[in-house]
C-alpha cells in the first residue's frame, strides 16, 4: 500500500479504514514499503563493517532521524496494533525475515538463514545467532506464535498457508500451504515492508488464546524486548531514543551508540530539519524540486520506486464510462507525461503502457510483446483517436462538448482526495485535459473518509485512485493485475465484472476471449515460470485493452541521508535499494559514524 | 405594553418636524435623502480611511467583474511555462505555478467566490446577532433568558471543530452556504454584547418616551435602539467578514473544505507543500494569494473604521455643519478607536 511517511498516511485497508473513519492509521500500514533491518544474506556483510572490532570501537554519538507518525509518548511498538504503532521505531527494534531489494530486484535474507520451497511446503530456517536482547534465542516457537496471531488478524500470508509447525530443530518453521503456490508470492509476503519478527514469548503468549482484537489493541510500551539492531531506551513527547543492541547478530556493523528519532509533524518540518542540519536521515519524505535544489551538499537523496501512483478510476456501472470505447478515449486524451511533470517532475514517472504493471517493470515483464501494447499516447493528447472512438460509441460533439443521444454532456464529478496536494495537481491537469477535449467534468475534492465512502458505495463516475497496490510485492504483476479487478481497498466499488471478456487478439488478428480473474489466479498456484509469464502477459493485454483502472503515473519515493558526519556507501552500492536506507544501511555497516 | 396607536406613521414624535406640519412628500423625500444618504456619505468620504478602503474593495469588485465577464483567461494547468517568476513575462504578470497555471488568473477567478462568501457570512452573523441581541436586551424577562441561554449554548460549542464537522458532513460548495457555515456560531458572542448595550440604551429617556407614547416594539428597536448600536454593528460586520475570509482560507489550506476550483487558500496550500517556503524560485506562488488576502482584509478594516464616523453623532453633526459647538474643535479623531 502506501508509503506511510508521506502525504498518504491516511490510507489504510478498508477494514481499518471503516473502523477509524479515515483518521490516523499510519500505524496500520503494514506492508506499505517500510522496512529496514536484517543483515545481509548469509551474514556475509558482517566483515565489511568499518569498525571491525568487538564493540570497543563504538563511538558515543547519535544518528538523528525523525518520526512523523505522531508524538512518541502516545505511540507504541506492537506491530500488530492497528493504531498508534510507530513503524519507524519498531523497524529498528525488530529484525525482519527478508527484504526485497529494489535495485537488484532480488530478495535478501535478514532474520532468516534460509528459505526453501517445495510443492506445498515452505521451510524457513532462522539464523542461529538471531537472539532477543535478553540473550535468549529467537526460536521456531516464537515465529509460530507470531504466525498464529497473524492468522487471527487476517494476515495475507494465511491466504496461502494452511498450517504452521516446527521443523526438525528449534530454528526451523514449516509452513504447509493449502495448494501449490508460486514461491514469489510467499517471498513477497514474508519480505513485506513492515513485517518483523516480534512475538516475544513472555509478552505475546497470552494473546494466542484471545480474540484478534486483544492483540490489536495491545500497546507495547513497557518491558520491550526486540531482536533488531537497536533497543528501546525511552520515548517522550520530543522523540524516541534507541540504543545499540549489543546482542544483535550483526552488532559489529553498528559503530555508534544511539539512534534518536525526533518528532516532526509534517513534511515542511522534516525538510527544515534536513536544511538546517538537525536531522541526519529521513526515512521517506516527499520534497519538491525547488526545495531539493536548496539542500546543502551534505544531503543525499535516494530514490526508490514506490510501485504505487496516481491513476484514474472508472465506475464500470456507469452507462457511459462502463463502455470500453469511452474508457479508451479517456486514456487517449490524457497526456501522462504532462501529468507527471505538473505533479512532480522529479518524483513521478509516467506509465509507458496502460496496464496493471509498475512502470519500471513493464519492459521486463512484457518482453517482446511490450511494443504491441497500446500506449494511448504517453506524452500526447491523442484527440483524433479519442474522437473517433467516441463517434463509434454513438456520441457526438456539439457546443464544445461530447454528448450522448439525449444531448447530455459526457462527464460528471471527478473525485479527488482533499489534502493530497500532488494528487490534486494531477487531478487538475487530468480534468483540464479532458475538458479541453470536450468532456464535462467538475472536480470534487473530498475529505479522505467521504472520498473512499463514495467509491465503496459505487457512487461516482470517475475519480483519482492509486492504480497499483504499492509495496515491494507490486513488482510481481500477479498482485497489481488481480488488484485492479478486485480493488479490496474500495470493496470492488468500481464494479468491474468477473467472467469472460472479449478483446482484440494479441497478435493483431481477430479477437480473443479471456477470463482475466480466473487466469491470473493460476499464476498464484503455478510453479512453472514460463507458464506464469505467459499468463501475466495475456492478462496484462486484457487490462491494456479493457482498462479496469487507468494507469497514469508511478511515484518515486525519496529517502534522505547526510554524509557530513557519517560514512555512507556510494550511490552505486545496491544496498541502497532496500527500503528504507535509514533502517537497512546502519545494520549492514554501510552507514556508520566517522571516526 | 401594547401600543395604543392605530397607525404608527401618524404619530409624529420627532421634535423638529412637529413645527412644520405642511411638509410635502417631495420635501420629506429630500429630507430623508439628506439625512440618510448624503450626509452619511459626506461624513464617510471625509475620512481618508473610507476612501482608501472603498478604493481597495472597489478594486476587488472590479477584479470579480473581470472574472465574471471573462476578461482574463481562466486558470488551467499547463497554460504557461512552469514556475515563471513574477513580471518575467508580462502576459503572466504574477508568474505561474509548478503546474503552469497563471497566478493572475487564479487570483482573479477566485475573487467572486470569496466576495460572495464573506458577504454571506458577515450578513448572516450580524443579522442574527442584531435580532437576537436587541430583542433579548429590549424585551428582557423570559425572552431574554431564553435567547441568551441559547446563545450561551452556541458559544459553548467549540467553533472551529463544529465548522469542520459541518463542512465535512454538508460538503458545501455554494459560497453562500459555506459563508453561513463558517459563521454558524459567530453571532452568539456578538449577540450577547449587543444585548448588554441595549440594556443601557433602553433606559434612556427617549426610549422611555417612545414606549410611553405607545410606539410598537419593532419600531422602537429600529428607530431608537439600533441606530445607537450601528458603529458597533458595522465594525463587527467587518470583523465577521474578515473572520469568514481567514477561516475559509485556513480551512481550504488544511484541505477540510471541498472545492471544485482553486482559490486563494488552496493556492497557498499548494505553494506551501511545493517548497515555496524554502525557495525564492517559488516564493511568488505563496506571496500572490497572501497579498490578495491581506489587501482585502486591509480594505475591510479601513472601510469599517471610516464608516464608524457615519454613526458617531458628534462627528456627523459637525460634518453636516449643523453643530457650531464642535466646529472649532480641531481634534478630528473622536472616532471610536477600533484598534
Amino acid at each position: 500500500m502506501a508509503n506511510p511517511n508521506d502525504d498518504y498516511s491516511d490510507i489504510v485497508s478498508r477494514r481499518q479504514f471503516v473502523a477509524t473513519a479515515g483518521a490516523s492509521g499510519a500505524a496500520a500500514l503494514a506492508g506499505c514499503g517500510g522496512g529496514g533491518s536484517g543483515s545481509g544474506s548469509n551474514g556475509g556483510d558482517g566483515s565489511d563493517g568499518s569498525d571491525g572490532g568487538d564493540g570497543s570501537g563504538v563511538i558515543d554519538t547519535a544518528l538523528v532521524g525523525a518520526t512523523n507518525n505522531g508524538v512518541p509518548s502516545n505511540l507504541h511498538v506492537n506491530p500488530m496494533g492497528t493504531q498508534n504503532y510507530d513503524w519507524i521505531a519498531g523497524n529498528h527494534i525488530f529484525e525482519r525475515f527478508a527484504a526485497y531489494n529494489f535495485s537488484t530486484k532480488e530478495f535478501e535474507l535478514a532474520g532468516l538463514d534460509e528459505w526453501s520451497f517445495e510443492e506445498t511446503t515452505v521451510t524457513l530456517t532462522l539464523r542461529d545467532d538471531l537472539t532477543w536482547d535478553t540473550g535468549d534465542d529467537v526460536t521456531a516457537s516464537d515465529v509460530i506464535r507470531q504466525f498464529r496471531l497473524m492468522e487471527k488478524t487476517g494476515s495475507a500470508l494465511w491466504d496461502y498457508v494452511e498450517s504452521v509447525e516446527q521443523g526438525g530443530d528449534d530454528k526451523t518453521v514449516v509452513l504447509n500451504l493449502a495448494e501449490p503456490t508460486n514461491p514469489e508470492i510467499i517471498k513477497h509476503t514474508l519480505a513485506n515492508g513492515d513485517l518483523r519478527i516480534h512475538a516475544y514469548g513472555p509478552v505475546y503468549e497470552e494473546f494466542v488464546d484471545q480474540d484478534a482484537s486483544a492483540v490489536q489493541e495491545f500497546k507495547w510500551e513497557e518491558d520491550i524486548h526486540g531482536n533488531g539492531p537497536f533497543n528501546f531506551e525511552e520515548k517522550r513527547d520530543q522523540g524516541w531514543t534507541l540504543t545499540r543492541n549489543e546482542s544483535f547478530h550483526s552488532a559489529d556493523n553498528v559503530n555508534f551508540s544511539t539512534y534518536e528519532l525526533l518528532t516532526r509533524t509534517d513534511n515542511t518540518a522534516l525538510q527544515q530539519g534536513l536544511l538546517g542540519g538537525e536531522l541526519d536521515v529521513v526515512t521517506s519524505l516527499f520534497t519538491p524540486p525547488t526545495t531539493v535544489a536548496n539542500f546543502p551538499d551534505r544531503v543525499e537523496e535516494v530514490q526508490l520506486p514506490a510501485k504505487w501512483g496516481y491513476g484514474a478510476l472508472f465506475n464500470h456501472n456507469d452507462e457511459h464510462f462502463g463502455k470500453r470505447e469511452v474508457r479508451q478515449a479517456v486514456a487517449h486524451v490524457i497526456n501522462r507525461q504532462q501529468v507527471a511533470e505538473n505533479a512532480g517532475p522529479r518524483t513521478k514517472d509516467p506509465a509507458p503502457k496502460v496496464t496493471g504493471i509498475a512502470p519500471a517493470d513493464q519492459e521486463t515483464r512484457l518482453g517482446d510483446r511490450f511494443d504491441s501494447f497500446e500506449s494511448y499516447g504517453m506524452d500526447a493528447s491523442q484527440t483524433e483517436e479519442a474522437a473517433s472512438l467516441l463517434r463509434e460509441a454513438g456520441y457526438s460533439k456539439s457546443d464544445g462538448k461530447w454528448r450522448d443521444g439525449d444531448g447530455n454532456a459526457l462527464g460528471g464529478e471527478y473525485l479527488t482526495p482533499a489534502g493530497w496536494t500532488d494528487w490534486t495537481t494531477a487531478t487538475n491537469t487530468v480534468v483540464d485535459q479532458l475538458n479541453s477535449f470536450g468532456f464535462d467534468f467538475d472536480i470534487n475534492s473530498l475529505p479522505i473518509g467521504d472520498f473512499f465512502s463514495r467509491y465503496i458505495e459505487s457512487n461516482f463516475t470517475m475519480g483519482a485512485l492509486y492504480w497499483l497496490p504499492g509495496g515491494a510485492r507490486s513488482s510481481f504483476p500477479y498482485f497489481p493485475l488481480r488488484w485492479q479487478m478486485k480493488i479490496p481497498d474500495i470493496s470492488g466499488g468500481h464494479g468491474f465484472t468477473e467472467g469472460e471478456k472479449t478483446v482484440p487478439a494479441m497478435d493483431g488478428s481477430g479477437e480473443m476471449t479471456i477470463d482475466p480473474l480466473e487466469e491470473i489466479k493460476t499464476v498464484a498456484t503455478t510453479q512453472d515460470e514460463a507458464a506464469a509469464r505467459e499468463t501475466i502477459q495475456r492478462v496484462a493485454w486484457h487490462h491494456n485493452q479493457n482498462i479496469p483502472v487507468l494507469s497514469l503515473v508511478g511515484k518515486v519515493d525519496q529517502s534522505w541521508l547526510t554524509d557530513a558526519d557519517w560514512d555512507v556507501v556510494g550511490p552505486d552500492d545496491p544496498a541502497r535499494g532496500v527500503k528504507w536506507p535509514s533502517h537497512w544501511l546502519p545494520k549492514q555497516g554501510k552507514l556508520s559514524a566517522t571516526e | 405594553m401594547k401600543p395604543t396607536e392605530t397607525d404608527s406613521t401618524a404619530v409624529d414624535w420627532r421634535g423638529d418636524s412637529a413645527s412644520s406640519p405642511d411638509v410635502t412628500r417631495r420635501e420629506r423625500l429630500k429630507e430623508t435623502y439628506e439625512a440618510r444618504v448624503r450626509t452619511p456619505a459626506l461624513v464617510a468620504w471625509s475620512d481618508w480611511r473610507t476612501r482608501f478602503g472603498l478604493l481597495i474593495i472597489g478594486g476587488y469588485v472590479l477584479m470579480a467583474l473581470v472574472a465574471v465577464l471573462g476578461l482574463w483567461r481562466e486558470p488551467s494547468t499547463s497554460q504557461a511555462p512552469r514556475l515563471l517568476g513574477p513580471f518575467a513575462d508580462m502576459s503572466y504578470p504574477l508568474g505561474t505555478t509548478q503546474s503552469g497555471v497563471d497566478l493572475m488568473a487564479l487570483i482573479i477567478h477566485s475573487t467572486p467566490t470569496i466576495l460572495i462568501l464573506i458577504t454571506a457570512g458577515a450578513v448572516w452573523a450580524t443579522l442574527i446577532a442584531v435580532v437576537i441581541g436587541t430583542v433579548a436586551g429590549y424585551k428582557g424577562g423570559s425572552v431574554d433568558r431564553g435567547l441568551m441561554s441559547f446563545s450561551d449554548l452556541v458559544m459553548a460549542i467549540p467553533g472551529l471543530p463544529l465548522v469542520i464537522i459541518l463542512a465535512v458532513t454538508l460538503n458545501p460548495e455554494n459560497p453562500v452556504v459555506l459563508g453561513v457555515i463558517i459563521n454558524i456560531s459567530y453571532w452568539a458572542g456578538l449577540g450577547r454584547s449587543l444585548r448588554s448595550q441595549v440594556l443601557t440604551i433602553r433606559e434612556n429617556n427617549y426610549v422611555e418616551a417612545s414606549r410611553t407614547m405607545g410606539i410598537s416594539t419593532p419600531r422602537i428597536i429600529v428607530k431608537d435602539i439600533i441606530p445607537n448600536l450601528m458603529p458597533y454593528i458595522t465594525v463587527n460586520f467587518v470583523f465577521a467578514a474578515r473572520y469568514v475570509m481567514f477561516a475559509s482560507v485556513g480551512l481550504y489550506f488544511l484541505g477540510v473544505l471541498p472545492y471544485s476550483a482553486q482559490n486563494w487558500g488552496v493556492t497557498l496550500n499548494f505553494a506551501y507543500s511545493n517548497g515555496a517556503l524554502f525557495s525564492w524560485q517559488a516564493a511568488h506562488w505563496l506571496l500572490a494569494p497572501m497579498i490578495a488576502i491581506m489587501g482585502l482584509s486591509l480594505g475591510l478594516i479601513l472601510l469599517g473604521q471610516g464608516l464608524d464616523r457615519v454613526f458617531n453623532p458628534r462627528v456627523r453633526t459637525r460634518m453636516a455643519g449643523e453643530s457650531k459647538s464642535t466646529v472649532a474643535d480641531d481634534d478630528d479623531d473622536t472616532v471610536t478607536e477600533v484598534f
